[in-house]
């Protein structure tokens, strides 16, 4: 059992080494010169460049999915039966519009509002609790 | 992708251009969304969309650079990227991410982003982008140099001072002290050598030298006069 879950790392471990040292070799589409002056404009200080090609797969991922999202929502939209045959749009290619990229990114930041909004909620409402219980021991001394 | 010209133009004409780090995520950006599938592009929302970009970029950065310095580290590494991708991450949720004690590198982050990178091809920036050439302005010192310092307290690994400078004090120091003075026009003639690693003078520049005097009230009207007379000795010649 041991030997297989450290085989297992092992096999992680080389997996990764393998993933650094080929980025060296790709070119994401996202170049390293715009990468480096966003990272040392906001302090991020390293020589490496795997790390700053690492930084530029993870930018060119999550803009890939937004813009799929985008592109879910453009064809949802297309897709849709119209009523009204006059408004129909004859330009039927897959235009990234501003509708759809808001309602794309709104799921990101539902998702993030969302989470900082249960943790508010949560948190003020355990103080508010203490609060009250607080006050309603105060109330029984008073009245023994 | 087909570009939008009639926007463009009409942005150029009306608004400042925009920076050259944005116009080239607006580029990278348009070519991401033609891998993705789309055709064109409103010209908003490709700026929106390339902001976007630029931002995630900037939270990745600051927030490693900070797990970094809490660790008491300048530099980051690896493990503080991962991290920093993991707290970006975690409202949107990623596999692995109840359990805190998960090896950084074992993340599932690092395996989302290796399964990306097979999956998608390679499309690189259409043009090279040009680095900002950082030249070492460095002045010699006066040991590389071979000279001594002017005087006993600087040290010889201290950076030459200034030619101009040097050539003053020594005529500062043949003339006598003097406290006294007015404003006077040279024409520099031809083209000066200043020594190893100085820059040379342009031919035909014309300097003007003044030396400030201190003194009260009495002198200060002295002062004044004369500053007066200047001016009007330069009217009478421009005239």
């Amino acid at each position: 059992m041991n030997s297989s879950s450290g085989e297992g790392r092992h096999d992680d471990d080389s997996a990764l080494a393998e993933f650094l040292a080929s980025l060296m070799d790709y070119t994401p589409t996202i170049p390293d010169e715009l990468v480096e002056h966003y990272l040392s404009r906001s302090g991020f200080h390293c020589p490496d460049l795997r790390l700053t090609r690492l930084v530029a797969v993870a930018a060119q991922k999550f803009i890939s999915e937004v813009a799929s999202d985008a592109l879910q929502h453009c064809k949802a939209r297309q897709a849709a039966p119209v009523k009204d045959k006059s408004k129909q749009p004859k330009d039927k290619r897959l235009v990234l519009t501003m509708e759809d990229l808001s309602k794309a990114l709104r799921e990101v930041r539902k998702l993030t509002v969302s989470s900082i909004y249960f943790f508010e909620v949560t948190f003020f409402g355990i103080l508010i609790y203490c609060l009250l219980i607080e006050k309603k021991k105060k109330f029984v001394m008073i009245k023994v | 992708m087909e570009p939008p010209a009639k926007h463009e133009e009409e942005d150029e004409e009306n608004g400042p251009r925009p920076p050259f780090a944005a116009t080239v995520s607006r580029v990278a950006v348009a070519q991401i969304c033609l891998t993705v599938g789309y055709a064109a592009a409103e010209p908003a929302a490709l700026c929106s969309l390339a902001d976007v970009a630029a931002r995630f970029v900037q939270t990745l950065a600051r927030s490693g650079a900070s797990i970094a310095a809490a660790h008491g580290r300048t530099d980051a590494n690896l493990l503080d990227l991962v991290r920093a991708m993991e707290d970006l991450s975690l409202p949107r949720g990623f596999a692995g991410a109840f359990n805190p004690t998960t090896p950084l590198l074992r993340s599932s982050i690092l395996r989302e982003l290796m399964a990306f990178v097979r999956s998608v091809e390679e499309i690189p920036f259409p043009r090279p982008i040009r680095r900002e050439s950082v030249r070492a302005r460095v002045s010699p010192s006066f040991g590389q140099m071979g000279r001594e310092p002017p005087f006993g307290h600087v040290p010889r690994w201290l950076p030459c001072f200034p030619e101009a400078w040097e050539r003053s004090r020594r005529e500062g120091e043949g003339g006598g002290d003097r406290r006294e003075g007015e404003g006077k026009r040279e024409m520099a003639k031809g083209v000066r050598l200043l020594g190893e690693g100085e820059r040379v003078l342009l031919a035909g520049r014309e300097r003007v030298c003044f030396r400030l005097e201190y003194c009260g009230g009495s002198c200060g009207e002295r002062k004044k006069k004369r500053v007066g007379e200047e001016a009007e000795e330069r009217c009478g010649k421009r005239r």
